[in-house]
């Protein structure tokens, strides 16, 4: 019923959305169908074999030098994802489109995936660009990044990638995928909480992290105590205060609950098993 | 027994959010004017929402009897109760009175006691969120302290963390800073939607912080450079950024007014620091009027240092991810990926001069040039324009004998036709010994003037500014790209604002920017 009430009014228009979701369908669904084709060994053998042998078919030699084209493309990109998937930091080049780019517009690209466990899937990749400004024998500079503030790129730039000094790149990119991955991880963690905060008897309100960067998150209950937790890097609890509601002037602030910030920062001190913890402890 | 006058003795406390200024005051009268009516109604309705009614008490029945005034002379009589007063204002979204009456009724009526100073800062703060692009907001950057020193400690540098940012810390310790110097208000917002908390700080330039003392500077400073002086500062979740602007709420404020803002700037980044973990405010050379914009360029998202083309990694559109093995499906579909790759290929032709034929399929290419170099943003609509854009060049001046120039433009057609409304072009060139009108972030330190001096005589390195100006000034520069007055190809990186900033000098074609922020 909802959707009837959303769709558009006319009976015209309801007709070119659907034929536009089927269009969409159908695209979705040979792009699926074609490239399950292409990425089975059995049908580039057959494509290879067409190829070496051609007086015997009645195919164009136009359409298999396409088909031929659209294989050796799919194949180029299965392996390309098989490292991606695989590796979790891929490199590859790119052309600065700036005329009056330092070292004619090479510029070396740097992906790093990470793992979303909620969608599970990959999100959008980061990228840093590297380019030689002191030609090509000398050091490299971060030239472009998409890496968030908060991720702290410039600390890992002093280490790794120092203008004087030794560079190492391998163990840069490593360590910035640490980095991205250690964030994506809390803010896992903290997915999961409020899963779990969901069950009545944990007797929360809400559970969330105070900004993006997911190092402090706030705890509220249903009896309007309020917890603010924060967490190092690695997804350790590294401090916490627990009150309760402050006086009507809102200047005063209540008095702390230690029995739940000691369920909170106990145990084994990790985030993941917050909920757990305050379960166990039942009535504080 | 006389009762005994309440004392008023000076103090470095912040003037409390109830204190109440008249309402013939004509700041009061103006925030509210400023609103929109929609946006007014639903102000006064969150000043009687539960959160805020201890600062926002109106004038009801119950205030009335106590007063025991002459409510026959009153325009508006008192309602009953706060919920009879937030029917009244319901029902007045749904009546056509004008803006206008509202405002009486507000001042003249449910709150003919006066204003707070709460509301005040509602009500303001209110117009700068609801109109984005009324300030003009500067992008600073807190950096430690420690790391300008000479020592270059890298395992300490290792350890460099964001300040955190708390609420009540942070403005006891601003009130620290600049009790001292005026009385102030502050006030604190914050928005989901943007992720920003906006601080407001008013301040009046009075010794008590009585309602009293308030009222009577409001009556008898009215002249052009007094009046309240009001700064906001926002502050952008996960980042070390902070816009800053420097609002007025009355007048223009007199040098009075400027040092005291000035004051509470340099007040913010004190309020920040710890012991041991101390900061300062850098600037960024940033600054747009549009907050939107800022928080793409010095926001807390991934947008940070890849504008301009670069922006299409920002947003991953084609095969994006690494689970997707679709390939030839995007063949129909025009991605900003794919005319990445095209304009590349592009670029290694040879082409002709631009500017002979103005054919279709040219338009098409000088469109897909556009797109590689500028990718998503660029575009009018998209509410990150930067209106004011200046660079200083400092190269050499082009052989006359080889005869290019950076932006090949058609001799027919100025640039001011084409595109006169949206943008304009001011070159200003003057000789080293001319004469400076103010300081700039432009001028050539002396470092740099030595270094001129050194490769003196074999080069003339006329000193040439440029100002684009306008509502967005990105879009201007890609639109004339599309159109074909500059050549797309041959443009300098910088013409796409990919390097993030409002001012800066170009040396060897690319941006040297006085700032940190790209490394």
């Amino acid at each position: 019923m909802d959707v009837l009430e959303d769709a558009p009014t006319t009976p015209l228009d309801r007709e070119i959305a659907s034929i536009r979701a089927e269009i969409a369908a159908l695209r979705h669904r040979r792009s699926l169908l074609s490239t399950t084709l292409l990425s089975d060994h059995r049908v580039r053998d057959r494509i290879q074999r067409a190829k070496t042998n051609r007086s015997r078919r009645a195919i164009s030699s136009e359409a298999l030098e396409r088909v031929a084209d659209l294989a050796e493309k799919q194949e180029r990109r299965n392996v390309e994802n098989a490292y991606r998937i695989g590796a979790g930091v891929t490199s590859f080049k790119v052309q600065d489109p700036d005329p009056h780019a330092v070292d004619g517009g090479r510029v070396l690209g740097i992906r790093i995936e990470v793992f979303d466990a909620q969608t599970k899937s990959f999100g959008t990749p980061y990228y840093v660009f590297l380019n030689r400004p002191y030609g090509a024998e000398g050091a490299m500079r971060v030239h472009k990044h998409t890496v968030p503030p908060h991720i702290g790129i410039k600390n890992v730039v002093h280490k790794y990638l120092p203008q004087e000094g030794k560079q190492d790149l391998g163990r840069f990119a490593r360590m910035l995928r640490r980095e991205l991955v250690a964030h994506q991880k809390r803010v896992d963690s903290i997915e999961g909480l409020k899963v779990e905060a969901e069950l009545p008897e944990a007797g929360l309100e809400s559970i969330k992290a105070t900004d993006i960067s997911a190092r402090e998150m706030v705890i509220t209950w249903n009896d309007g105590c309020t917890g603010r937790v924060k967490i190092g890097k690695d997804g350790s609890i590294d401090g916490v205060t627990v009150r309760e509601e402050g006086a009507n002037t809102q200047k005063v602030a209540g008095t702390r609950r230690r029995g739940r910030e000691r369920a909170i920062a106990g145990g084994d001190g990790r985030i993941e098993g917050v909920i757990r913890r305050l379960l166990k402890e039942g009535g504080w | 027994m006389a009762p005994r006058a309440r004392l008023s003795v000076p103090t470095n406390a912040a003037l409390s959010h109830s204190h109440r200024l008249s309402p013939s005051n004509r700041d009061v009268y103006k925030a509210l004017s400023r609103l929109s009516r929609p946006s007014l109604l639903s102000l006064a309705l969150e000043w009687l929402s539960d959160s805020n009614l201890q600062h926002c008490l109106p004038y009801t029945l119950a205030d009335e009897d106590q007063d025991d005034a002459d409510d026959e002379d009153a325009p508006y009589s008192a309602a009953q109760s706060i919920e009879e007063l937030t029917e009244i204002y319901e029902e007045l979204r749904g009546r056509k009175d004008s803006k206008r009456e509202i405002i009486d009724r507000i001042m003249e009526g449910d709150w003919r006691r006066g204003i707070s100073l709460y509301q005040l800062a509602m009500a303001e703060t209110r117009y700068v969120m609801e109109h984005q692009s009324s300030q003009k907001w500067h992008a600073l950057r807190l950096t430690s302290i420690r790391d300008d020193d000479s020592g270059h400690d890298t395992e300490k540098r290792e350890e460099e963390e964001l300040p955190r940012f708390r609420q009540q810390t942070f403005l006891q310790n601003l009130q620290r800073e600049i009790g001292p110097f005026a009385k102030a208000h502050h006030y604190f917002m914050r928005d989901e939607e943007l992720r920003i908390s906006l601080l407001r700080v008013q301040l009046y330039d009075l010794p008590y912080n009585s309602s009293q003392a308030l009222q009577d500077v409001a009556l008898a400073k009215r002249g052009p450079s007094e009046g309240a002086k009001s700064v906001y500062a926002v502050f952008p979740d996960a980042t070390a950024y902070v816009y800053v602007s420097l609002g007025s709420s009355s007048n223009q404020p007199g040098t009075d007014g400027k040092s005291l803002q000035r004051i509470v700037i340099d007040a913010i980044p004190k309020a920040l620091s710890r012991p041991q973990a101390r900061y300062t405010l850098k600037t960024t050379a940033l600054s747009a009027k549009s907050l939107p914009s800022l928080l793409a360029l010095r926001g807390s998202g991934r947008s940070n240092t890849a504008s301009g083309g670069w922006s299409i990694f920002v947003e991953d559109s084609k095969g994006s991810n690494a689970l997707d093995y679709a390939e030839s499906a995007s063949n129909d579909i025009l991605t900003p990926a794919d005319n990445k790759e095209n304009m590349q290929h592009g670029e290694k032709r040879r082409l002709e001069t631009i500017g002979e034929t103005n054919d279709v399929q040219n338009r098409k290419r000088w469109k897909r040039i556009a797109e590689g170099r500028f990718g998503r943003p660029g575009l009018e609509c998209d509410g990150h324009g930067i209106e004011r854009f200046e660079v200083r060049i400092d190269d050499a001046f082009p052989k006359s004998d080889d005869g290019k120039t950076i932006v090949s433009r058609k001799r027919d057609q100025p640039e001011d036709r084409i595109d006169g409304s949206h943008q304009k072009v001011v070159t200003k060139t003057s000789s080293k010994s001319g004469r400076k009108k103010r300081p700039s972030l432009l001028d050539k330190t002396q470092n740099d003037e030595m270094d001129e001096s050194r490769e003196a005589n074999s080069t003339w390195k006329p000193d040439v500014r440029i100002l684009f100006h306008g509502a967005h000034v990105f879009a201007g520069i890609r639109k004339l790209v599309e159109q074909g007055v500059v050549d797309g190809e041959k443009m300098p990186g910088w013409m796409t604002g990919e390097a993030g900033v409002s001012i800066g000098v170009v040396k060897h074609g690319r941006m040297m920017a006085k700032t940190d922020a790209a490394l």
